[in-house]
């Protein structure tokens, strides 16, 4: 692990999570202990069902773990309950998905702004439409997901990851789905406002291209993780 | 968080669920759940009103105080006050005399008012065709029913002497509103004016005489005005109404009253069932926004808020739209009915529209908040993993709830209390049975192993999804129940009023035969080429004790106490007549002892005084009592018309008393100068002419029957609903998996099969199961409600099945025919959008 002086925007201790299945018990993370620094890329890498996506998701308090902590910002997001949790979310985390996970329902803007209206602010149009233009949709801020190509639908929710301002991005396989020219321009556009906004990224890949322009890289094996030196 | 963004948000996603159709099955249960309920509420509201006031034709009023004396100004001063019509009838026995003979008659004096409802009707001539009247007798007139100018040897036109005036008898009196009540009053009816009454001179202190006051007017006006009167009714004074004085129209009343309720009621179920089947598609297809909105920051209840308020603009959007497409609906309805039989339906009132919105309110409530509660607690993980936070164990619990909202809707609805019990109480169970039925069948599939081509798949499909599966089940086979159910109790009730009333129903009825008239009576019929009618002995007998106490002493009710005040017509006949059933106890040929004085009692009447077999009844003839025992209990068609008695002796121990006979029969109105023949030939009869009656059930019957028919097309309209948002509640998961099946090389006609077999098989198990259900339902709806005798017909087994498989086969394919014609990519986009 690098050296910071600074204290960690995300720190993991002792994090493991097991589930019953109907094959007995399986240990899906074992003793995860890491500590990220803000304005870090950090790239968790590892075969399919290694359980980059079981970390990831606790990483964003959208899973609880069975034993372990992970801290935000110095915070135990794990002492906070669901509604706690969702409102740390809001306040200082963005996502991108494999999948986009845009509302259907919304149009592109509209998409934009709900995260920023959820915290309460007032200038979600202006902020939204702004980001908007920043990743180079301002001809399609009206437009529905399903109007949207893929590419443009992992625009607008990359948009939507940065309207609010988060400290921490979390990205989950965010080019899996498109193919490899759109794939690199997100990846382009996922750096410059990561750099821009002076964002923490922690996104998982298996796509060692991808990993390798993060500055660090975790590995994870059968529920353990490793750290390759940069 | 602030409710604003909620609110907001909420309108967002409804504009853009509206637009993207994924409201279309919620949106269209509600407008339709609540338009049917709008209209068949309307409907029946204003017809029942029509009905009423036509019935009220009868009695000459809407409501009649009944007294034996004079009443006070205060009772037509306060009519006045709520704004309604009064009239004011006198009636007393008299002599009406000529030149040539004279005639007990009674007199009724009237007012220019009279009647408020319905017509008098006279002819010019004896027995001649009657027309409506215009007016009244003007002073110095009389009108006089046939008897009276045969037994006077007169004609119209001539001068007849009532108490010291004479006066002109204008016209023959051939039916008037509120004769009806004493059918079989010894005594024939004169109409005079009542300016003629002081001259008259037969009024004064200490006569007998019967006084009414007919009120008409809106019925919430009469309502208040019975209530606020009938307190300080003085002694002797009472109120009554249609269905105190004809117990013909209010059975048919009753029962027209039930089926339209019933009707409203199953509208009610199936709109419920409907919004069901699409609250939990919308909160399915919802589910990946609550994870989203989740993941995003959103809290529970702001989640909770965001669908709540979008189901609330959706519920009043949806039940505006739905009670103004009702209330257009119950015009066209009114239109068709009206104008099929011109006449002018009163207003409705407000009942109906509040009826509606809670209808489509609770039904929403009930069944779609439980989903949508659920939406908030969808793990935020779903994000990353699609197979957690399905909607899953909510689902029993919320249909619970949804059931008991709904049943409660119903029992609100239910004008009869027992009705709403026992379709509350069929459906429950009928839930139950459709979902053990449903599992047994899945688990028999399950069993079976299959092999073969796309009905396989179809099959399995059923099984696999078997949660679902058996929701299904149940929902079609509610809708199917529904319309079976009111097809066969409309089909029923039609049946047995148009057979109660045959063309030939009896028309004219002869009372006060003398014994020794008897054979010579069927000898006139006989040479006039006319079947000689069955004429029954009467002996009047006034009940004086009920085993051994003075029947005053026993009865609290003053009503009642006036039943057997008056004296009972007694008949005795050997054998049953066709119309009456024993429901309790023996008849004669039964009962070995002869020597024992028996007699058989009307169900009302044995009800009314709290009779039971083996009571000793005590009568008194003109002084002379005779003592009997209760053999049986009897019900009695009164729809038929027929001559009929509330008590049947045994044959044999009357005779020694005073006795007359009188007959029913049917005659065609080319034959009427028989009558007058008839009269010559035996002045001391009476004959009553009940064809105007007759006439006034008949349309009355002809207008519940359309109505009932027009109804039961708003539940078919319900019923339709619920195939669509059932078949629409699967619809994703099948035409995904049957994108598959095509992406995968799967031909046309193997798909065609897989869903062929799919639905047909899903409406032949609804269909069974319902038909079975059905025919139990209809059982103890007709049998213990509207008191019809009900035989289960197995055809009914063969209609459930094939409504299940054809309407379940045909709208599945039709619901899901863009598997077939669109490219499997853009299923996937659409459904995955």
């Amino acid at each position: 692990m690098s050296n910071n002086t600074r204290d960690p925007i995300l720190s993991v201790e002792s994090l493991s999570k097991r589930v019953t299945s109907p094959d007995g018990e399986l240990q899906l993370l074992q003793d995860i202990n890491f500590n990220i620094y803000p304005a870090q890329s950090v790239a968790i890498i590892g075969a399919s069902g290694a359980g980059k996506s079981t970390l990831l998701g606790l990483l964003a308090g959208l899973d609880t773990p069975t034993s372990g902590k992970v801290l935000l910002d110095g915070q135990d997001i794990f002492g906070e309950d669901e509604d706690g949790r969702a409102r740390i979310r809001g306040a200082n985390i963005g996502f991108v998905f494999q999948s986009f996970q845009l509302l259907p329902s919304l149009t592109a803007l509209e998409n934009v702004m709900m995260p920023l209206e959820l915290m309460g602010s007032s200038e979600a149009e202006s902020k939204a439409q702004e980001v908007l233009e920043r990743v180079g949709l301002a001809q399609r801020i009206h437009h529905y997901p399903r109007q949207l190509s893929g590419g443009e639908q992992q625009r607008v929710a990359i948009a939507r990851a940065f309207a609010p301002r988060p400290k921490l991005l979390l990205a989950d396989e965010p080019t899996g789905n498109l193919d490899v020219r759109t794939g690199e321009q997100i990846i382009d556009l996922l750096f410059s406002l990561n750099k821009e906004q002076n964002t923490t990224l922690v996104l998982v890949t298996h796509d060692m291209k991808l990993a390798q322009r993060c500055e660090r890289r975790l590995t994870i094996d059968v529920g353990q993780l490793s750290e390759a030196s940069a | 968080m602030n409710p604003v963004s909620s609110f907001r948000t909420a309108l967002r996603f409804l504009k853009r669920d509206w637009k993207s159709g994924e409201l279309n099955a919620l949106t269209l249960a509600v407008i339709i759940a609540v338009g049917a309920v709008t209209a068949v509420s309307f409907f029946t509201n204003r017809l029942e009103n029509a009905l009423a006031q036509q019935a009220n034709e009868l009695l000459g009023a809407d409501l009649v105080i009944q007294s034996d004396h004079v009443l006070g100004v205060r009772y037509t001063e306060k009519a006045k006050d709520h704004g309604l019509q009064v009239s004011r009838l006198q009636r007393f026995p008299s002599m009406v005399q000529s030149a040539s003979g004279n005639q007990l008659a009674t007199v009724r004096v009237i007012d220019d008012n009279y009647p408020l409802r319905g017509t008098v009707y006279v002819s010019s001539d004896l027995f001649a065709p009657d027309s409506a009247a215009e007016g009244v007798p003007q002073p110095g007139r009389i009108w006089m029913e046939p008897r009276v100018f045969t037994a006077l040897g007169i004609a119209p036109g001539e001068q007849v002497l009532l108490g010291e005036i004479s006066l002109v008898a204008e016209k023959v009196l051939a039916s008037l509103p509120g004769r009806g009540g004493d059918l079989f009053g010894v005594a024939p009816v004169v109409l005079v004016n009542e300016k003629d009454l002081n001259a008259t001179g037969l009024i004064g202190p200490g006569s007998r005489i019967q006084v009414s006051l007919l009120l008409a007017g809106k019925d919430s006006d009469l309502q208040n005005y019975k209530s606020e009167v009938s307190p300080s009714l003085e002694a002797g004074a009472s109120f009554q109404d249609i269905r105190e004085a004809r117990p013909e129209i209010r059975v048919a009343l009753e029962r027209a009253g039930m089926f339209l309720g019933l009707a409203a009621l199953t509208s009610v179920i199936l709109a419920g069932v409907a919004v069901a089947m699409a609250a939990r598609r919308f909160a399915i297809r919802h589910l990946d926004h609550a994870a989203i909105m989740r993941c995003l920051g959103a809290t529970q209840s702001f989640i909770t808020r965001v669908f709540g308020f979008q189901l609330l603009f959706l519920g009043l959007a949806a039940s505006l739209v739905g009670s103004a497409l009702g209330f257009a609906a119950h015009f066209l309805l009114l239109e068709i009915v009206t104008g099929l039989l011109g006449v002018v339906l009163p207003a409705a009132d407000y009942k109906p529209l509040l009826a509606a919105i809670l209808t489509g309110s609770i039904t929403l409530i009930g069944f779609a908040l439980p989903p949508i509660l659920h939406l908030k607690r969808v793990p935020a993980l779903r994000v990353l993993r699609r197979d957690i936070g399905n909607i899953s164990t909510p689902g029993r619990l919320a249909y619970l709830f949804g059931v008991a909202a709904l049943s409660g809707l119903v029992l609100w609805q239910a004008d009869d209390i027992k009705l709403g019990v026992y379709v509350v109480l069929g459906f429950l169970i009928a839930i139950a049975l459709l979902a053990l039925c449903a599992w047994c069948l899945l688990a028999l599939i399950r069993k079976l192993r299959l092999r073969g081509g796309g009905w396989r798949f179809g099959l399995l499909h059923l099984v696999r999804h078997g949660r679902a599966t058996m929701i299904q089940t149940v929902a079609f086979g509610l809708g199917i129940m529904s319309l079976l159910l009111l097809a066969v109790i409309r089909g029923d009730l039609l049946d047995e009023w148009q057979g109660s009333l045959p063309a030939d129903a009896p028309n004219r009825f002869i009372v006060n035969v003398q014994p020794n008239q008897v054979a010579p009576m069927q000898e006139f019929f006989t040479q006039a080429n006319v079947k000689p009618p069955e004429l029954f002995p009467i002996v009047r007998a006034r009940m004086v004790e009920i085993n051994g106490v003075p029947v005053e002493k026993q009865l609290d009710d003053e009503q009642v106490r006036r039943q057997v005040d008056r004296p009972l017509n007694v008949s005795w006949v050997e054998t049953l007549m066709s119309d009456n059933q024993i429901l309790e106890g023996k008849w004669w040929d039964e009962i070995e002892d002869p020597s024992m004085n028996l007699v058989s009692i009307e169900e009302g009447v044995a009800k009314n005084l709290k009779l039971k077999l083996g009571d000793m009844l005590k009568f008194n003839v003109a002084g002379e009592h005779f003592e009997v025992k209760v053999a049986s209990i009897r019900k009695v068609d009164w729809d038929s018309f027929r001559a009929n008695f509330f008590v049947l002796a045994r044959p044999g121990f009357l005779n020694e008393y005073p006795t007359t006979y009188m007959t029913g029969f049917y005659l065609g109105t080319e034959n009427y100068k028989l009558l007058g023949d008839l009269v010559k030939q035996f002045p001391s009869i009476t004959v009553l002419d009940v064809a105007a009656i007759m006439g006034h059930v008949r349309d009355i019957i002809h207008r519940v029957s359309s109505a009932v028919e027009y109804v039961f097309l708003f539940t078919l309209a319900a019923g339709l609903v619920v195939l669509y948002a059932g078949i629409q509640s699967t619809q994703d998961e099948r035409l995904l998996e049957n994108a598959i099946v095509r992406t995968l090389g799967g031909q046309r006609n193997q798909i065609l099969q897989t869903l062929l077999s799919e639905f047909v098989l899903l409406g032949l198990m609804a269909g069974l199961i319902a038909s079975v259900f059905s025919g139990v339902l209809a059982y103890v709806v007709s049998e213990k409600v509207l008191r019809m005798s009900y035989t289960i017909d197995p055809a009914l087994v063969i209609w459930g099945i094939s409504m299940g498989a054809l309407g379940v086969g045909l709208a599945g394919l039709w619901g899901t025919r863009s598997v077939l014609s669109q490219p499997p990519l853009s299923v996937f986009r659409r459904i995955s959008a």
